[in-house]
């Protein structure tokens, strides 16, 4: 943020970076990855 | 562009983290997507860069891999370059990778500075519409300082690059692999190289994001193929008139003639002639965006509006680029589907 100070008047902010009001905000992409693999379970012989 | 590890390695060291991802980025590490060039990047951290530690001693420690290059933002403590791909969708995997790999954000982050490499130099004039069409068309406006484009090269002797958005190369390393599309008479023709030996535009975007690289990608494309002859010439041409036309109709055509880049031109040597320039566009910029604010709803359709609308220069430059982004993707389609684009 930059402050710009005039003698006698409050501070004004000015931000250093803006949305730009006109492009559509993407969704954030969803994570992709596969979840780890749940172990492969081996029935137990029946005697 | 000097990295000394390889891509492979880089690869294998992520792939434990996004291993989906990572297969995608080695599958078409080198696929070009209708005709679009390559993408090179390079990251700054303006931090300390801890969250890199790991990556960098993985691919074979800071002395290997980044005291190589001299080149770095002034403020970065490290600057990572990364090996190019084939197209800026592979980019921004890759970038993705690595956030899954050190655990922080890279994109909008305004700790680490992205600065997007494309291949083959451009003009002083084609160097104005990349950085302005880049301005405009980015998600985020950007106040700057002259500091804030200080780079290690600003003053170097040898390649002095000024303080500027966009940057030429120092003729480091160049990775010419990547396809190149070619008007040859009336058909295209796919060279498997691409057509210079060394040399690149590079654009510092700072806190960068998504789509930044892809606007930074369709911008170079259009302006090198419109100078260097390649298949988008045509569309590249016509692109410039009318990003020309665009500015004209703002009074802004004049900074077209600001040094946008530093050349061996002694004239382009001008740092605070292109930062007078880039002032005037942030302040018009940020004006703009004040004017669609209290306006409110009113622009919640701006893609329906054609181009040459009077409805502000921002909205006009995203319709503008989204144009420009169909047409290729569409003529590049009629020629998979055997006809002329």
């Amino acid at each position: 943020m930059i402050r710009a100070h005039q003698p006698g008047s409050e501070p004004i902010d000015i931000p250093e970076t803006i949305p730009n009001p006109v492009v559509v905000p993407k969704p954030t992409p969803t994570p992709t990855e596969p979840a780890p693999k749940e172990p492969v379970r081996i029935p137990e012989k029946v005697p | 562009m000097s990295y000394r590890y390889s891509f492979e390695d880089l690869l294998a060291l992520l792939h434990g983290h996004a291993p989906a991802k990572v297969d995608a980025v080695a599958l078409h590490r080198r696929r070009v997507e209708h005709g679009h060039l390559s993408v090179g990047l390079k990251i700054h951290c303006l931090g300390d860069g801890s969250q890199f530690s790991t990556l960098v001693e993985g691919l074979g420690g800071a002395q290997k891999i980044l005291d190589v290059n001299y080149y770095k933002h002034s403020h970065a403590s490290l600057c990572l370059v990364l090996p190019p791909v084939g197209s800026a969708r592979s980019a921004i995997l890759l970038l993705e990778c690595i956030e899954h790999f050190i655990g922080s954000a890279l994109f909008s982050n305004p700790e680490i500075q992205i600065q997007v490499c494309s291949p083959g130099r451009l003009g002083a004039r084609r160097s104005a519409l990349l950085a302005i069409g880049f301005y405009l068309g980015s998600d985020t406006l950007r106040r700057y300082t002259l500091g804030d484009l200080a780079t290690s090269f600003a003053e170097n002797h040898r390649y002095p690059r000024g303080r500027r958005l966009v940057l030429y190369d120092a003729e480091g390393d160049f990775d010419r692999n990547f396809d190149w599309w070619k008007e040859s008479g009336k058909h295209r023709l796919v060279e498997p190289q691409l057509p210079f030996e060394n040399g690149r535009s590079d654009l510092l975007t700072g806190s960068g994001s998504r789509l930044d690289i892809e606007n930074i990608n369709l911008l170079a494309t259009l302006l090198v193929h419109a100078q260097y002859q390649g298949y988008w010439n045509q569309l590249g041409m016509q692109f410039q008139e009318e990003m020309e036309a665009l500015l004209e109709r703002h009074v802004l055509n004049g900074l077209v003639d600001a040094p946008w880049v530093r050349t061996d031109d002694p004239e382009s040597e001008d740092d605070d002639g292109f930062f007078a320039a880039l002032q005037e566009l942030v302040a018009y910029a940020f004006e703009e965006s004040v004017r669609i604010k209290k306006k409110g709803g009113l622009f919640s359709g701006w893609h329906e509006i054609p181009v040459r609308s009077s409805h502000g220069i921002l909205q006009e430059v995203q319709s503008l680029l989204q144009k420009y982004r169909s047409e290729v993707v569409r003529q590049s389609r009629l020629l998979d589907q055997g006809g002329r684009a």
